[in-house]
């Protein structure tokens, strides 16, 4: 079976509950990611970020203090250009598609609902290695654009004459 | 006079993680999810004791509240508490208690204060998710479970109309 070898890629774990910050730990070891730091708050974040810039960003939305999507206007508001294009997964235990698309519309890669098993936060984290979206600057938008495709997902009957 | 739609640019994304990420054959049990699962697993006594100590965070809010110090009932530690057993029981194998935690937030979400009733239903919600994870009632699936959610939700149901 074909999987990902995601060893040599670091990752920044945000989330209040310490219990949370383990357990996506945890699936990231399972995964075989060897470099997974941690912070509590997006203050805390962004200092780690700046230090040691992070290959992926697994962020909460919901924290005390500042937000999730706070950060992550702060990260793509940057000037510094591996902030600005930095990945940026909103975790969430909301599932409403409002929530999913103003995720989106403050630029982040992917949104993924708690509860998290293995299979989803894979699926995310394969998406935003494999398929690099170009990132659009549109008014006040700037985020990874939405229009790609992957047509590597369809695995089913093709339907339509080529 | 009509708005202008915003200039949109371009940006090449920079990622080299795709690079930095090998595609390996491997069998089931080395493949990313399969581990991760296998991790969780291993550690999973280590989550069930948290748990433990995340309801008992919860039981400790729940009388708080009973005493009358209470806010917009989305912004407290009990729902916070609440929130966040939601967010990872399932993740555990407690879908049990992330189901009930779901009941709870659904119910204190969007209220302001709790009445006579209200506190019923906080205290009847936080029991339930006491004795779920003492007695290790893990899915709805057990025989206990499936029925005393049930009664739960009519409980609730019935609270909120008197």
């Amino acid at each position: 079976m074909k999987t990902l070898d995601l060893s040599d890629l670091s990752f920044l774990v945000v989330d209040d509950s310490v219990y949370m910050r383990k357990l996506m730990r945890t699936l990231l070891a399972g995964f075989g990611v060897r470099s997974v730091a941690e912070a509590d708050s997006a203050d805390a974040a962004i200092e780690s970020i700046r230090a040691s810039l992070p290959d992926i960003v697994l962020c909460d939305w919901e924290m005390p203090k500042r937000s999730g999507i706070s950060l992550l206007d702060e990260i793509r508001g940057s000037r510094q250009k591996e902030l600005r294009f930095m990945p940026v997964i909103i975790v969430s235990g909301y599932s409403e598609q409002s929530r999913v698309q103003t995720a989106r519309d403050h630029g982040a890669n992917h949104y993924l609902v708690k509860p998290v098993s293995a299979a989803s936060l894979y699926s995310r984290i394969a998406r935003t290695v494999l398929v690099e979206a170009d990132f659009v600057e549109a008014g006040a938008f700037f985020g990874p654009d939405r229009r790609f495709r992957n047509e590597d997902e369809y695995d089913g009957e093709e339907r339509r004459g080529r | 006079m009509t708005d202008r739609p915003p200039t949109v640019r371009i940006h090449r994304n920079p990622s080299s993680l795709k690079d930095r990420v090998r595609v390996i054959d491997v069998p089931e049990e080395r493949t990313a999810v399969y581990r991760a699962e296998k991790a969780l697993a291993e550690a999973s006594a280590e989550f069930v004791k948290w748990q433990a100590d995340m309801v008992q965070i919860l039981a400790q809010e729940a009388k708080r509240i009973e005493r009358g110090e209470h806010a917009p009932m989305s912004d407290t530690p009990l729902f916070r508490a609440a929130f966040n057993i939601q967010g990872q029981a399932d993740s555990i194998g407690f879908g049990s208690v992330g189901h009930v935690a779901k009941l709870l937030c659904d119910y204190l979400d969007g209220q302001t204060e709790l009445t006579a009733n209200g506190l019923s239903i906080v205290h009847q919600c936080v029991e339930t998710i006491g004795a779920m994870n003492r007695e290790d009632v893990r899915t709805l699936e057990h025989p206990v479970a499936g029925p005393l959610v049930e009664a739960l939700k009519i409980f609730i149901e019935k609270k909120q109309v008197a």
